[in-house]
């Protein structure tokens, strides 16, 4: 999968989850600075990433996918 | 199905039919994504979407309390909901707590005022000893702890009725653990857990049986279906979500099945097309020998389709044809095909004919006296599917997948015919309803109605109830529609305080004719009112209309109430957009209106002190006492 396939389907999976655009979604997209991802919204993200990637996130990685950029990194990790 | 539509190209096409007018066709299109295909992300915005499509569906209000993170489903069942025509307001109760979400009326979910409540929970929350240290218990401690888990689910229940009120309510049977604790042998030997959870389960549902409106959510099934995804470690201990995204929307599908249920939203009639769905080919052109069906795929999964359809029958759903091709040559098939299951006689009612779908749906409504938004249409063509969509909304539509082996099971998954209750009379109703089209031919053939009723040799049996007939009598006011003057709908347990109060009188009746037993098909529920009995229930089922026996009812009730010292039978008619049938009920048996206000909602009163109306002497009636 390249890497602008993982970003436009992770701005898809955000856009979808937390209700934004997702044109709006980039560097500045992160836990906390977003409404709905929250404590609950990052379950919500992780579980989202593993149906859509068919992929098991590894807790380590889940609590380091904090940001736009983070989470699509750490993926490229497990679809390389 | 061609290549699914990715989320961008829905949000366009949907986009593009709003602009366009066509709501209908839009909520088409996120109601089939909902509750088929749909990612786990896609659900907030499906749910939002239909939202905008969806005026006027019927508002539930739903409570969930867990011991575990199920907050996720907040979206998902919105859209599913509103795929099904239900606006669900949701509370999530505290975590973990469920006491306290209960034992005060004040609690968050008792001002929620919910119409049903699941109590979502997992054997490790419940019994950590069962699940998690299995191994130390001694046989006593194990069976002390299955008892003590029942107890609380039992006290639970206690205090949800005592303080919440008449809600409804779901709990959750226990999956055994993933791993268990003997290994391989743990299924079979005397000493595993899994013969203590199936215990424990047994335990549940007896619990639940002895409780009204209390069912039980089929969690080993549902963790069969998920697989692996039922549970997933990483989520479990970083947050404990145990389920999996696909799983989590597959429990919010369950719960949904039963809030379709619970709200009397069950369908009832089945109308299938023949070609590519009964069987593989097209008779018109393949021939009786050309036709797919019998024990080689594909015919084998469209025997297995047939094989399920006559389950439906027996769980009492009604069976219909909606077919293009010449009549004879369906005869033909179903008459003399060994390789059929269902025969001609499974069909209520039958429209095979080159007339346009969508008419025939609407006569095959009008000649089952049926409600057509109880119809779900299964069909393999997706131009028939879509013009029935646009042209009938009401209509439930379900497409036959390309590949024949994906149709077997299909049906049952999807929900639609589920119901809470399950009786005799429905075991009986697809004798019912052919009975029923005898009787239409014995009345063609009769010169005047009169002769018409004689010739049925109708027997009435009026029941004092009891225990024994309240499950039906409460089903008939959830279910009844047409002849239904004010359409009010009981639980068992509404049923059983009536029955319980001196101050009303309930009343069912049973019909016999020379064409089998109708079973239960009429209920009364009469108060005492300063004098009179005022007739708060008064409804038929519609497999009885057109047979006077709404004039013997009320000639047996008036001499009834007259016996017990009544002056009068109050009558009310609530009008609904269903119930015209039942519209001049009251004044064509000699009630007088004495009020309508602006809404239609009339009141009518049968004074006792003159010459009562009479039963017609092609009754016999017989009566029974309660309990039986």
């Amino acid at each position: 999968m390249s890497g602008d396939a993982i970003e436009q389907q992770v701005r898809e999976i955000m856009a979808g989850l937390f209700a934004l655009d997702a044109s709006d979604i980039g560097s500045a997209t992160a836990l906390g600075t977003v409404e709905k991802w929250d404590s609950l919204g990052h379950v919500n993200l992780m579980m989202a990433l593993e149906q859509a990637f068919g992929v098991k996130i590894k807790p380590a990685d889940a609590m380091q996918m904090l940001t736009y950029g983070d989470v699509c990194e750490k993926l490229r990790g497990y679809v390389g | 199905m061609s290549k699914a539509q990715t989320t961008a190209e829905l949000r366009a096409k949907v986009s593009a039919l709003r602009a366009s007018g066509s709501d209908d066709a839009a909520r088409a299109l996120l109601a089939a994504r909902s509750l088929e295909g749909a990612a786990f992300f896609e659900y907030p915005w499906l749910a939002e979407a239909l939202e905008a499509v969806s005026p006027g569906v019927l508002p539930f209000r739903l409570g969930v309390l867990s011991t575990f993170t199920v907050e996720s489903l907040r979206a998902p069942l919105r859209a599913l909901g509103l795929a099904q025509g239900f606006d669900f307001s949701l509370y999530f109760g505290g975590f973990g707590q469920l006491e306290q979400e209960v034992m005060a009326a004040g609690s968050g979910l008792g001002q929620h005022e919910p119409q049903a409540i699941v109590f979502a929970w997992q054997l490790r929350d419940l019994s950590p000893a069962l699940a998690e240290r299995f191994l130390d218990l001694s046989g006593d401690e194990v069976e002390g702890e299955v008892q003590s888990v029942l107890s609380r689910v039992r006290m639970l229940i206690e205090q949800t009725r005592r303080n919440i009120g008449r809600a409804a309510i779901l709990v959750h049977a226990f999956v055994p653990p993933e791993e268990a604790p003997l290994g391989v042998i743990d299924f079979g030997h005397e000493g595993g857990l899994r013969r203590v959870v199936d215990a424990l389960n047994s335990g549940l549902c007896a619990l639940a049986g002895s409780f009204d409106s209390t069912y039980v959510v089929d969690c080993p099934g549902l963790a069969r279906r998920c697989g692996s995804d039922w549970f997933s470690a990483a989520h479990w201990y970083t947050a404990r979500a145990p389920l999996g995204a696909g799983a989590l929307v597959e429990l919010g599908r369950e719960w949904v099945k039963f809030v379709r249920a619970i709200a009397g939203k069950t369908k009832k009639v089945l109308v299938a097309d023949l070609d590519n769905t009964m069987w593989g080919g097209i008779v018109g052109e393949d021939g009786f020998d050309g036709i797919k069906i019998g024990t080689e795929y594909p015919g084998n999964a469209f025997r297995a389709f047939q094989l399920e359809l006559k389950q439906f029958a027996r769980r009492g759903i009604v069976l219909a044809l909606n077919s293009k091709n010449n009549e004879a040559d369906v005869r033909e098939v179903f008459e003399k095909h060994e390789q059929m299951v269902l025969g001609w006689d499974d069909f209520a009612a039958k429209r095979v004919n080159w007339q346009d779908k969508v008419g025939n749906l609407k006569a095959l409504a009008a000649e089952l006296s049926l409600g057509i938004d109880s119809f779900v249409f299964i069909d393999d063509n997706p131009v028939e599917i879509e013009l029935v969509q646009q042209a009938l909304p009401e209509v439930t539509t379900v497409l036959v997948p390309e590949e024949p082996s994906e149709l077997p099971g299909l049906l049952s998954r999807l929900g639609y015919f589920d119901s809470v209750i399950y009786s005799e009379e429905d075991r009986k109703r697809g004798e019912f309803y052919r009975a029923q089209a005898e009787r239409s031919q014995l009345e063609q053939s009769s010169t005047d109605l009169e002769s018409f009723y004689r010739s049925l040799d109708m027997k009435l049996f009026v029941y004092e109830v009891g225990e024994g007939q309240i499950p039906r009598v409460s089903q008939l006011t959830q279910r009844t529609n047409q002849f239904n003057m004010t359409t009010r709908r009981y639980t068992e347990a509404d049923i059983r305080g009536f029955v319980e109060s001196d101050e009303a009188v309930v009343r069912a009746y049973r019909l016999e004719d020379r064409f089998g037993d109708n079973g239960i098909i009429g209920v009364v529920i009469a108060k005492r009112q300063g004098g009179a009995w005022e007739l708060d229930t008064f409804l038929l089922s519609c497999r009885v209309i057109g047979r006077k026996v709404e004039d013997a009812i009320v000639a047996l009730l008036a001499a009834e109430a007259q016996a017990a010292g009544a002056s009068a039978l109050v009558g009310e008619f609530i009008p609904t957009k269903k119930n015209a049938p039942a519209k001049e009920v009251y004044s064509n048996i000699g009630f007088e209106k004495t009020e309508e206000d602006a809404s239609g909602v009339s009141r009518w009163r049968l004074g006792l002190s003159g010459t009562l109306p009479e039963v017609a002497d092609w009754f016999v009636v017989e009566q029974v006492g309660g309990e039986g």
